[in-house]
């Protein structure tokens, strides 16, 4: 995967409208990247926006719903406000079908996750952390957390180690 | 406070050390050898869990951190760092290679930055090579950074070597970190199976114990059980022969009166339900008490022994044989007809009829009276059952002794006996309600010798009144109330009657000589009459020189030793003694010089045909004469004629009673003949 976060930056504001224009002409219409692609969904999914995946880039995430919460990880010291698409919306925005799913970072490591996490749990796909943008020093541009300090079975290494960074790709199966 | 308490402590601790040291030394020893065993397992139980606790919580830390993983991808991302470094390197005019070099980078930077946070102190102590590795690449990012935590326009190539060539030094250092890290894996991995091997020992003890625990109890249960067992039987035998002995009679080992009843109660249920044929029979012994008086009780024992033998041989086993009383016997028949228990009767009188027993020489005959009963669903309790069976018992012992008896409803000797029955109950009634009356009869003097002016001498005579009134005379319940040992008490009433008659009336007395009352034979076997009477007499103030108490020489043979006894005590005390009604029973004159007696009483039986009869005259005659050589008087009863008076005075009688000189009267009239001085005999 290519990922050119200047490139992002540069057409992030136009793409905004773009995005809006989207949202506006409503789920059903999964717009095709402008810039580089961050996020490719493939597998069961009904909306696509090539062949058999669909691809995101910064602006088309950003345009989606945004979810936020506060908690403290196992990766910081204090407690973070994480911002961005829930995962429940993403696989709403594909129309994900199916039991699991697969999540590749971009070093390829990869962890399967349970469908109904999503639901469940709703864990965020942070695009920020306290209002800051993630770079991919700081596990970004997409980094998957879970709420922590909402339930108290989310403070174990199944969801430490399903709170995937650096994600790149999700297999839906 | 301390004097309060100390004693509460001293009083709850005694028990506790009473009931220690009051058991045997062997068991206290083992009790204590028990409880330190106990201890001991159970203290090795708790050392062993708390090892156990604390394996599985070093393992579970262990199993923890995963850092050979970790530092493997560290290590890939700095080789996919160096792998797009070198692309950049060698194909400069790829316009995407700056891009990818700095993600990669960016990647590997991340994956430094995150030891930062995530490993713990303990880890980099113990991983050396770590914080030399973690030293190194944080002093290659801080070199890196400037260049490449951004995408670059432009870098230029020998920027670009010299970051490729900084990098491996570095890489080697985090190689080295992975080897370090799994080395100690391997190590920790050989811990781990250390750990179970000793988690496996402490298991392999643990149950050890417990067994040894379950042994050391299971053996207290089987010792207690079997301890528990033992008491058991010994109960069981206790109650066996408790029970046993309640039953049974301890000499004749046969079924005592209660539970004999109660065989006879599940007969007639027996009978009632099945409609079977049973009896019950009664055996009272005749002569037993002869043995036992003259031979002493041991011989009696012996001899009931031997009559139960002999019984015993003549009835079956399944009947029940039981010792009633004293020296009645019952027999329970189950399932015997009518014929066979007339059968069985006839030999059980028929064999203690043969028996002799044999004691100090001396051969005694016993017989048996024998009554029984038919058990028939209609009797309504076994209590009348007895009642019937003792009924027809008691008719074969007045009809004569060692005969049987079979009762039938409307029995006429068993009607005889409830006739008496009620007789003793009227008699019973008189005594409680003080329906008695004295009367007196005088007795005269015929010899001329003797014949004094205004002596008065008499026999109290006892009439009862009926509950209509009407007056009944000894001769009609005087063998009722020896019968139903109702005699002493009339006794004793008459005594006390007559003595505070004679208290009352002491100055009117004064021509009275002598006033005979009677005593039965009952009275003079009883010793607690008798030491009643002689008490009486130490209380009241009689002159007991005119008393003289009639005693039939039966009743007077009879209790030899203790008539004896008594009369001496009377006579110390001055009464005189009478021997009532001499000449009728077959008593030898041998006894008169034994006797202490006073006066001879001829029975009235002579007097009947005195004049016609030369045996009856010289056997008063000799009556008389044997009196005289023992310093007796004589008097002769029922004297009815001058004729029969006249010669009484031939034969040598001192004293006439009867019709001729007097009608028995009110004792009162006593008192009135005072005035009338002259005696009516010595006008003939």
């Amino acid at each position: 995967m290519k990922s050119n976060f200047r490139a992002i930056l540069r057409f992030g504001l136009p793409l905004f409208f773009f995005g809006l224009l989207s949202a506006g002409l409503g789920a059903q219409v999964l717009l095709k990247p402008k810039g580089p692609v961050i996020l490719t969904v493939t597998g069961h999914i009904s909306q696509r926006n090539t062949d058999d995946s669909a691809e995101f880039d910064v602006d088309m995430l950003d345009a989606l719903p945004v979810s936020q919460f506060s908690t403290a990880s196992p990766w910081h010291k204090k407690q973070v406000a994480f911002a961005g698409p829930s995962l429940k919306t993403l696989l709403g925005a594909v129309g994900a079908r199916g039991k699991v799913l697969t999540m590749i970072a971009m070093n390829d490591y990869e962890i399967k996750v349970p469908f109904d996490d999503a639901a469940q749990f709703e864990p965020v796909l942070a695009r920020r952390a306290d209002g800051q943008e993630l770079t991919v020093r700081q596990k970004g541009p997409l980094f998957m957390i879970y709420p922590f300090d909402s339930k108290p079975v989310l403070k174990g290494d199944i969801y430490y180690s399903r709170s995937i960074w650096q994600l790149k790709r999700i297999v839906v199966e | 406070v301390s004097s309060i308490t100390e004693p509460r402590v001293l009083a709850y601790s005694l028990p506790m050390r009473d009931f220690f040291s009051g058991l045997p030394v062997s068991v206290r020893r083992w009790l204590l050898g028990f409880a330190t065993f106990i201890l001991v397992t159970l203290t090795g139980l708790c050392w062993i869990q708390y090892k156990q606790i604390e394996q599985v919580t070093r393992g579970t830390v262990q199993g923890h951190d995963n850092f050979v993983w970790e530092f493997y991808e560290l290590e890939l991302d700095l080789i996919r760092y160096q792998t797009a470094l070198r692309d950049a390197i060698s194909h400069p005019e790829i316009p995407d290679g700056l891009a990818q070099v700095s993600t990669s980078y960016n990647i590997f930077a991340s994956q430094v930055l995150l030891f930062e946070s995530s490993i713990s102190r303990d880890v980099m102590k113990e991983q050396s090579t770590f914080s030399q590795a973690y030293a190194e690449a944080k002093a290659y990012l801080q070199k890196a950074d400037p260049l490449l935590e951004k995408t670059p326009h432009t870098l230029a190539v020998s920027l670009r070597q010299a970051l490729l060539q900084e990098s491996y030094p570095l890489q080697a250092s985090i190689h080295r970190l992975v080897l370090d890290a799994h080395a100690t894996q391997s190590m920790r991995s050989s811990q781990t199976l250390d750990d179970i091997r000793r988690f496996a020992l402490y298991e392999g003890i643990t149950a050890a114990l417990l067994l040894m625990l379950t042994i050391g109890f299971g053996l207290l249960a089987v010792q207690q059980l079997t301890l528990a067992g033992r008491r058991q039987r010994e109960l069981e035998s206790l109650h066996l022969e408790a029970s046993h002995r309640a039953a049974h009679d301890p000499l004749t080992n046969l079924v005592n009166r209660f539970e004999f009843e109660k065989h006879l109660s599940r007969v007639l249920d027996l009978s009632r339900s099945q409609g079977a044929e049973h009896a019950v029979m009664f055996v009272d012994l005749d002569r037993f008490k002869i043995v036992n008086d003259t031979c002493g009780h041991g011989a009696g024992d012996q001899l009931l022994r031997d009559v139960v033998r002999v019984i015993g041989n003549c009835v079956r086993s399944t009947d029940t044989f039981g010792r009633l009383g004293g020296d009645e016997f019952g027999v329970i028949l189950a399932h015997c007809g009518m014929q066979e228990v007339a059968r069985v009767a006839e030999q059980i009188r028929q064999a203690v009829d043969d028996f002799r027993f044999e004691h100090g020489g001396r051969r005694f005959h016993i017989g048996a009276s024998i009554g029984w009963v038919q058990v028939h669903k209609n009797w309504p309790s076994t209590a009348a059952i007895l009642q019937a069976a003792d009924s027809a018992c008691y008719v074969a012992k007045h009809s004569g002794r060692n005969r049987v008896h079979a009762y039938e409803d409307n029995d006429s000797g068993v009607l005889a006996q409830k006739e008496e029955t009620q007789w003793a109950l009227r008699v019973e009634e008189a005594l409680d309600e003080g329906r008695f009356e004295l009367h007196w009869q005088r007795i005269v003097s015929i010899q001329p010798r003797h014949a004094r002016h205004g002596d008065v001498y008499g026999e109290v005579l006892l009439r009862m009144i009926d509950k209509d009134g009407r007056r009944v005379s000894p001769g009609d319940f005087m063998p009722v109330a020896e019968r139903f040992f109702l005699a002493s008490r009339m006794d004793r009433w008459v005594l006390r009657t007559v003595f505070e008659w004679m208290v009352q009336h002491e100055k009117d007395l004064l021509h009275l000589t002598r006033l005979s009352v009677n005593l039965s034979g009952q009275s003079v076997g009883d010793s607690a009459f008798r030491a009643d009477v002689l008490s009486l007499m130490d209380r009241m103030p009689v002159d007991f020189r005119k008393i003289c108490f009639e005693v039939t020489e039966t009743s007077a043979i009879t209790n030899l030793n203790e008539s004896v006894a008594f009369f001496v005590e009377l006579r110390a005390r001055g009464a005189r003694i009478a021997l009532d009604d001499f000449g009728s029973g077959m008593s030898s004159f041998a006894y008169l010089k034994t006797l202490p007696a006073d006066v001879l009483k001829i029975d009235g039986q002579f007097m009947r045909k005195l004049l016609s009869d030369p045996v009856d005259r010289v056997s008063v005659r000799s009556m008389a004469q044997l009196a005289k050589a023992t310093h007796m008087e004589t008097v002769a009863e029922w004297v009815e004629t001058q004729e029969v008076e006249a010669l009484l005075r031939e034969l040598g009688v001192d004293y006439a009673q009867g019709y001729l000189h007097h009608r028995p009267e009110s004792l009162d009239g006593l008192l009135t003949l005072a005035q009338v001085t002259e005696p009516a005999c010595l006008a003939a």
